[in-house]
This record gives C-alpha cells, structure tokens and sequence, in this order.
C-alpha cells in the first residue's frame, strides 16, 4: 500500500484515494508562523453483492443447459451494488487527518472542510495542528523574571494541541509583553523572539525546536536520481538594512494612572479568559497595564491581567475602570547599512524582543534577508519535511546546501514534491545573553569560560535632587496658647537619572575587565580601550536588568512635602524614614 | 484444464475458448514520473493490471446481447484465472465486446452469433 489516509477510525487505501496534496511550510527567519494543509478526494463507497432470493437462483446456474431458449432476463442481473461506507457527516471541522505515504507518515492535519464533488467523492481539507491555533484568541501578558520559554508557550497554547519542546529551548528566558491575539500570531512571535521553529515529531503533533545551522549539523544528502530536471535558482533582493526595535515593559512607581474606562456598561454573559462564566463584561487593553494598579467603581474586578479586566455587575451602571500602564521603552539596533537605492527591512512590534535576544535576533534575519537565496526544484520525497537540512546540486550543478522552506507534495505511486531550498542562511536562537554580573564599585571582572560576547550597560550617577522649599512660619501665640505650627514646604524635584550607555564586546574566557569610575561616570577598560559612561544618555526609564528584573539609572523620585510643624503637626515618612514635626516655639515674652 | 472466467457471479467459463485465454499485465503510472536530473527516468508506478482477452464459444442471440448489457457498466466484479499468481484471483474489470458476427439460424428463430473477442481490463 503506498498512500493511506486516516480519518477518524475510517481507513482509506489507494484504490479510494482520487488524490492527495500537502503542502508543507516552514518558517524560516521566523517572520511569518504558516501551517501546513492537506487536501485530498476520496471515494467514500464500496461494491457490495447482492443477496439473491430461491426463487432468482437459476440465474447463477452455467452453461451446460444449451436448450434454453433466452437468457437474456437472467444475464442481465447486476448482484453488485455500490454504496457509501464511510459517513462524511462525521467529519466534522477538527476531526484529525492522518497522511501516510509507503507507511511513513506525512503529517497529520485536522479537518477543515468536506464537500460532496461526485456521487460517492468527497473532497476534504486540513491543516496541521498549527492552523488550530488560528481560530483561538490569546490575553496575552507581561513576561517578566521568571519566565521561560515553556511557561510562555504553555500559556500561548493553553492545552489546545499536544506539543513537545526542544530541552535547549524549555528554560530560556522570556521577557515583554504579548497583546491580546490569536494564539497562532503570539506564538509566532515568541517564536520570532527566540529564533524556534515548529516542526513535527514522529506522530505528527508539534514540536517546538530551532534549525540547527546547517555548518554545525551534518546534512542528508539528495542524489541526483532524486531531483526532476528543470528547477530555477533565485537571488532576491537584499536587504540593506535590517532595524530591529528591543523592548522592555517596566511597572514603574512614576507612571501616572490612567482612566481606561468611563462611562455606561451593561451586562452580558461573558466568557472570561480563564473560561469562567461570568455576568459583566471584558475591558481589552491596547497596552499593557499594571494588574495591581486596577481599580473600578461600579463593578468587582472579578480577573485581570495586563490586557484586560473581567469586570462583574448587573444591569446597567455606570462604571470607571483605571490603571498604570507598565512604562515601555525601546530601543533601535541596527545591521548593514543602507545604501542610496536601500531596501530596509524593520521589525518594531516584536514585544518579546528585547535586550536579551535582539542580537541572536537582528543575526538571523540579516542571515536570511541579507544572505539567503532559493532554490526551486521538483524533488521525489522520500520521508523529507519541511526544516529539513539537505546537501544537493542546484538545477546548474552547482552544490548547495539548504532547508527545505516548501514542499508542495503530490502523493501518486512515488510522492513528487515541488521543493523550496533557502540556501545561505545561517539561522541563532535563544537569548543572545542569558547572564547579567553588577558591579557597584570598582574592580575587576574575569569573562567566565564557555563565553565571547558581552554587553556591558555604564551607569554613571544620578544628578542630586534638587532642595525642597521652606516651610512657613507658625501662626502668632496669644494669651490663649501658642499658634499653630508653620505648613511644611513642598519638596525638592527629584534628579535626573545617570547616564547609560551600552558597549558590545568581543571577548575571550579569562580576560579581564577593569571597572572604575571618573567624577559622575563609570568605566571600563578592555584591550586597551577605557569606555565611559559620559557619552551616554539620560533615559526617564533607565536600564533594567531583564535577568534580575531590577532598574538601575531612574530619575530620582521628588521629596515630600514637609510636614506642619507643632503645634498640630504629623509626622512625615519616606522611603522607610519617619521624621515628626519640630517643638513649638519659645514662649513669647509680654510687657506692659 | 480450463480456465476460470466469472463474472458478476456467473461462471461463463464454459462458454469461453479455452485456448484462446490470454492474460497480459499493463503498467498503470501516475502523473509524478519524469527524468531526473542524472538522466534516469523516474517511474510513477501505481500498479501491474491485468488484461483478459477472450473469444467466446458460439453465442446464442440473448446470452450475447446479456455480455453487451454489462459492458456498459463501469466495473464488474471478474473472478478469473491470474497466471502471475497461478491462482484465481477476483477484481473489478471493464469489460469491451468485439466485433458480434451473426453464424447461423436455429429452429425456433433463435440467433446464433460466431466466436467474439470479449477484453477485459482490470480497474
């Protein structure tokens, strides 16, 4: 048997298969997350005899009888019928599709469509376990210190097809914000975020991995037996330029709240994003707000997260919703430079980018836009998918080596597929930088083995807060007592934050990096060369250490206000301190 | 001995030319064959089909004009003598009558017709 269809229980083999298609995809730099498809006719009848009655059984009789006169009434009995076997009612949109060619499988989709194109034909289409995820919305979040890769694809996934992930991937680090999305567009972008792919394991579910570069991993090769004549290689244009935005969502004392709801609400039945019913409604966010910040009037926060608010009442009511939004800041990294004729490429809503990944990120899309070209050819598929690495001769003979991005599969006696091979690209995954050392003082730091990149982010010191103003003087004493205690002067405006700049370093396990500072800024010294932080600049967010989740280079917050002095006065508290107003004045003296 | 022809359940076996049972096999290919690139064809096989070529005994009018009838099916059910095998084997074939040439009359008006080529062809 060489092609099968599974649907359900239902078993199809060749002599019901019309014909079979897959096209298999995968996603290369990451910048797009397609699903495979599968389509497929099917002949859902079968030949059954008929049970013929005594009366009719003269009709089976042979040929040794030369006296009868005419047979014409009795050879002309049809004993088969043909019927349908198989029930398409019950290919219902969901329902798993399994694809085998000579008893490998090719993929497993799920059901899409069925429509009836002849008496006893049927014609399904399917998608892999990926194109599920389309029709399911995710609330997204703000991924902070203690997010991993796996935390993150479990939420995005929410149990809604079985997957697996790559060991290497399960605890990288995750950090950003996902809006509110399909769950097939947040997972492409913590795929994007992280340089993985989804490819299929041996059943056909998902498997949650990163092509390995074809230089590290050795490849099948493809013989020359096995590729069509004909074929084309393209070179695409180049990118010049490849702008990358990275980002960072901090929950920070200085953001103003904001009103993010005012006005009438009345209530429905709503399925709430952890799938509580709930009687309200859901406020959807278009950036990410602080969850503990929320406060409503007129209905009970009954969940929420960074994008939203389930919010209970009944009837109609007037209802005011308000929060901080989480202070996002980002910055623009850069790779080539763009020429007068440019063809810049720029990434700036990948939440999940930041300064942990970027340059693995920025790497792999310069590789692929900047380097990549395809190959186009006609290949007989021997158990190959798509993310496969192959060696082969181009259509010019020319060697090559490259992964298959498409394979458009047509399933006959021998599978023949129409081949997409992105030759020259050479892909990175995960965080670019998994570990973070602060150093507050001056001295030395040793690269530690395995590593050969850093970032060093100096720090200069904050500028000083400026002086509060002075309280007011106290009311005059009389006869009746003394007056009352001065009003305490406003505090002084907070300081600015230090200046930051960020330094990429090629470095060596051993070296050694040497730490100091000059006035207001931090240094560092390597090969020979002493960077400092006073060409950087001011940030109002500073520089946050995504892997500790600390921010370091902040403003400075304002002084309170002073207190009211005695008699009558409170104590005033800051930042753990707790200062009480002063005595009352010296008793006045009085003269006839 | 003779060979085995039934079809749709009835044994015409008797009514064939025993020594003018042929079987062939064709091979049926599909649309994915080609060249490749080192010059070697690629075959899309999708099966061996056997084909039957027969002449019938002389055949009175009616059981002739029963065969014509299920001719114009699209697939029987022909349980035969498959020498690939050396056994007899069942499948769906078409079957295509040949030139029907009228032999000789009988007493009671009953039409006689001379051998015929009955092909048929698995599906």
């Amino acid at each position: 048997m060489t092609n099968r269809i599974d649907i359900l229980t239902d078993q199809f083999d060749d002599s019901a298969i019309v014909s079979a298609n897959a096209f298999l995809v995968q996603s290369m730099a990451g910048s797009e997350l397609e699903f495979d498809t599968f389509d497929a006719t099917l002949d859902l009848s079968a030949y059954f005899p008929v049970v013929l009655s005594p009366s009719d059984a003269d009709a089976l009789r042979g040929w040794t009888d030369e006296t009868e006169t005419d047979h014409t009434g009795i050879l002309t009995v049809h004993p088969w019928v043909r019927l349908l076997v198989h029930d398409p009612a019950a290919y219902a949109y969901g329902a798993a599709v399994l694809a085998y060619h000579d008893d490998a499988l090719l993929g497993k989709f799920y059901m899409q469509s069925c429509k009836r194109v002849s008496r006893f034909a049927w014609q399904i289409e399917a998608v892999s376990p990926i194109g599920l995820l389309d029709k399911q919305l995710h609330y997204g979040g703000v991924y902070g210190s203690g997010a991993t890769f796996s935390s993150v694809a479990a939420s995005i996934i929410g149990g809604a097809i079985p997957y697996t992930i790559n060991p290497a991937l399960v605890n990288q680090q995750v950090r950003g914000w996902l809006p509110v999305a399909t769950r097939r567009e947040n997972l492409h972008q913590l795929l994007f975020a992280m340089g993985a792919c989804v490819q299929k394991d041996d059943n056909g579910d998902v498997y949650i991995t990163y092509l390995s570069p074809l230089s590290q991993t050795p490849t099948a090769t493809l013989p020359d037996r096995r590729i069509y004549t004909g074929g084309s290689v393209a070179y695409p244009d180049k990118a010049t330029e490849i702008v990358l935005y990275e980002h960072a969502f901090l929950a920070s004392a200085l953001t103003a709240e904001e009103t993010l709801f005012d006005g009438q609400m009345t209530a429905e039945s709503v399925v709430s994003p952890s799938g509580t019913t709930r009687t309200g409604a859901v406020v959807l966010f278009d950036e990410p707000i602080v969850p503990s910040s929320l406060t409503a009037t007129g209905a009970n926060i009954a969940e929420s997260g960074a994008n939203f608010a389930v919010l209970t009442f009944s009837g109609t009511t007037a209802v005011t919703l308000t929060g901080k939004p989480y202070a996002h800041t980002i910055r623009r990294v850069t790779v080539g430079e763009a020429a007068d004729e440019d063809n810049v490429l720029t990434f700036e809503d990948a939440t999940l980018v930041n300064v942990l990944n970027s340059e693995a990120v920025i790497n792999r899309l310069w590789s692929f836009y900047g380097n990549a070209n395809t190959v186009t050819m006609d290949i007989v598929v021997e158990g190959e998918r798509a993310g496969d690495g192959l060696a082969f001769s181009d259509p010019f003979d020319d060697p090559a080596e490259g992964y298959i991005a498409q394979l458009g599969v047509s399933l006959s006696g021998i599978a023949k597929g129409a081949a997409t091979v992105v030759t020259g690209y050479e892909p990175t995954t995960g965080n670019k930088f998994n570990n973070c050392a602060i150093m507050v003082s001056a001295g030395t730091w040793t690269v530690p083995a395995g590593v050969t990149d850093v970032r060093v982010v100096l720090i200069g010191k904050g500028q000083d807060g400026n002086d509060g103003e002075d309280g007011e003087d106290g009311e005059r004493g009389s006869s009746g007592g003394y007056g009352a205690g001065g009003a305490g002067g406003f505090g002084g405006a907070g300081g600015n934050g230090g200046k930051i700049r960020t330094i990429d370093l090629t470095v060596a396990p051993g070296d050694t990096l040497t730490v100091s500072w000059s006035g207001d800024n931090s240094r560092v010294a390597y090969g020979g060369i002493t960077y400092s932080s006073s060409s950087g600049q001011r940030s109002a967010n500073g520089f946050t250490d995504l892997v500790h989740g600390h921010t370091f280079g902040l403003p400075g917050a304002d002084g309170v206000d002073g207190g009211q002095g005695n008699p009558g006065g409170r104590d005033v508290s800051f930042d753990g301190d707790t200062w009480t107003p002063g005595d009352k004045g010296q008793d006045g003296s009085w003269e006839e | 001995m003779r060979p085995t022809l039934i079809i749709s359940n009835v044994d015409y076996s008797a009514a064939i030319n025993k020594y003018s049972y042929t079987v062939t096999y064709e091979r049926r290919e599909g649309g994915n064959g080609g060249t490749a690139k080192d010059g070697s064809t690629i075959l899309d096989i999708l099966a061996y089909k056997a084909v039957i070529v027969i002449e019938t005994n002389g055949l009175r009018g009616g059981d002739l004009a029963a065969l014509v009838a299920m001719a114009q099916d699209d697939f029987l059910p022909v349980t035969f003598t498959d020498p690939r095998s050396n056994t007899t084997r069942t499948a769906d074939f078409h079957i295509d009558v040949g030139e029907m040439r009228q032999a000789m009359w009988k007493n009671g008006g009953i039409v006689w017709y001379a051998a015929t080529k009955i092909t048929l062809t698995e599906r």
